[in-house]
């Protein structure tokens, strides 16, 4: 390795310009170490093997320990954040396989394997690697849980990697047919597995990134599914390409993996947004279930017309009210009212017109019986009759006023008579008595 | 009353606007011309959704350049 020395230049201590570049104080001749050690490309991403010892673990919940072959032995540290990561359990005496970079403890200027990963010693290649990059693209952020965009809840167009003989696109579209037909399938065709496979995946990744592109706003995809049926680790070797893993990064809508393996993660597990463990599992993910859509749709029609119902009650419970009340304050009321004071005047004007009438009329009887009392029929009624000359009408109060043989009309009670007088006597009658004998 | 809307064109949008519908109504007392409105128009949506529902047909297309074509 080359060295990349820095010259000193601290002003707190007296520039030894004699020496020039090979001069350092202590702590600038640590950190030069330090960065010599972080920059290089090999010792900063090394696996070694050998049999942990001396484990321990801080209160801090760093893990320090020691990894040993044989005569040498190298001391590690794993920190906290890789501590609670770490799966395998370490435990004195396992033979394992560290990955991790060398770096040096500045205080007491010791080198040390700042372990990120504890793996079997008797790890594959394939797993190693697979950690490391997982280690790495972990670091870069590409699996950040805040990057993770929801799927769309009514998908129209999803794009589709896969094989397009397999039976995989079939089973997806059977899933899709059955569940929510109202979709456009957009399939990009791809080896999914041999040598070829990750850069066909890259490129059919590319080409359904394109067709999105080039769709009209809110016609593009609304997300892809990449997929592929089971299959051993070596198999699966090309969803754990790294150009994979940027490509699935880098699309501009929601990825699903489907890889179709249940227990082992893929690293396009890792970076997709969402993972399916099956193709078929993906397909419904991604889609809503279109029978209980429809119940969904009838519930809410049904909701509807309750709603509508009680709307239409309380708007009618609010009529009633209003029409009571108006009812209350309406003119025909005031009318009634009105009226019913009339009648109530008119009831006691005609009782008092009566009672006036009556005393009226007790009033004329009297008038009537006093009246009665002082007519001359009155009189005539006793037996008393008025002679009058029957020529002239003139009333006879002497024997003197009529001649003899002259018709004299005598007025009784009831009717009238009529007669001559045969014979007169003459003088000597008092007053009151009968003008002329029976 | 009504508002003039555009009928919606994907289900996406007819589902939320029916949302919205049930929404309002549920949600309180409206105008009665403004609750029919809404009622009305929940139906139609309702059956638009249905219709859109049972009238899908899964389609299929493939994107490939020609370089790919022969692909193993």
């Amino acid at each position: 390795m080359q060295a990349r020395l820095r010259p000193a230049a601290s002003p707190a201590g007296p520039p030894q310009t004699a020496l020039g570049a090979h001069f350092f104080r202590v702590p600038d001749l640590v950190a030069c170490i330090r960065d010599l050690l972080a920059a290089d490309p090999v010792l900063s991403d090394v696996w070694g093997s050998g049999e942990l010892a001396e484990l321990t673990q801080s209160a801090a919940g760093h893990i320090y320990f020691t990894i040993r072959d044989g005569g040498a032995r190298i001391p590690a540290v794993m920190f906290r954040s890789a501590a609670r990561r770490q799966t395998l359990p370490l435990s004195d005496g396992y033979w394992a396989l560290v990955h991790g970079a060398v770096g040096i403890y500045d205080q007491r200027s010791i080198y040390q394997l700042v372990a990120d990963v504890v793996l079997p010693g008797d790890a594959g290649v394939l797993r190693a690697q697979f950690e490391a990059l997982r280690l790495r693209l972990e670091q870069e952020g590409l699996f950040a849980s805040e990057r993770k965009r929801p799927l769309p809840t009514f998908p129209r167009r999803i794009g589709v990697v896969t094989s397009d003989s397999g039976a995989v696109i079939h089973d997806m579209m059977h899933v899709w047919q059955r569940r929510y037909p109202a979709l456009d399938i957009v399939l990009a065709p791809s080896a999914v597995q041999g040598e070829e496979a990750p850069r066909q995946l890259v490129a059919a990744l590319a080409r359904l990134v394109d067709f999105h592109a080039t769709q009209p706003l809110g016609e593009g995809l609304d997300a892809i599914v990449l997929a592929r049926g089971g299959g051993s680790a070596d198999e699966l070797a090309s969803f754990n390409d790294e150009r994979v893993a940027r490509a699935i990064f880098g699309s501009p809508v929601p990825v699903v993996s489907a890889v179709g393996h249940e227990t082992d993660y893929t690293i396009a597990d890792l970076v997709a947004d969402v993972r399916a463990p099956t193709p078929s599992a993906a397909a419904e993910l991604l889609t809503p279930d279109g029978a209980e859509l429809r119940q969904t749709i009838d519930g809410i029609a049904q909701r509807m017309r309750r709603a509508l119902h009680r709307q239409l009650a309380m708007a009618r419970g609010s009529l009633d009210a209003s029409r009571q009340l108006l009812a209350r304050r309406s003119p025909a009321r005031l009318v009634d009212e009105h009226r019913r004071r009339v009648d109530d005047s008119l009831a006691r004007g005609t009782r008092a017109a009566r009672a006036l009438m009556a005393l009226e009329r007790s009033r004329i009887a009297a008038c009537t019986a006093q009246l009665a009392a002082l007519s001359p029929l009155t009189t005539l009624s006793r037996g008393y009759a008025i002679a009058s000359r029957a020529d002239d009408g003139a009333v006879l109060t002497d024997a003197l006023q009529a001649a003899m043989g002259e018709r004299i009309a005598v007025r009784l009670a009831r009717g009238r008579l009529v007669g001559e007088v045969l014979e007169r006597e003459i003088g000597g009658v008092a007053p009151g008595e009968a003008p002329h004998g029976e | 009353m009504e508002n003039e809307r555009a009928a919606p064109t994907t289900f996406e949008e007819a589902y939320d606007r029916l949302r919205k519908a049930i929404e309002e109504l549920e949600a309180g007392p409206l105008p009665l011309d403004a609750a029919m409105a809404r009622y009305e128009e929940g139906v139609r949506l309702a059956r638009l959704c249905n219709q859109m529902l049972d009238s899908a047909e899964l389609r299929i297309q493939h994107v490939l350049r020609e370089s790919e074509e022969d692909r193993s």
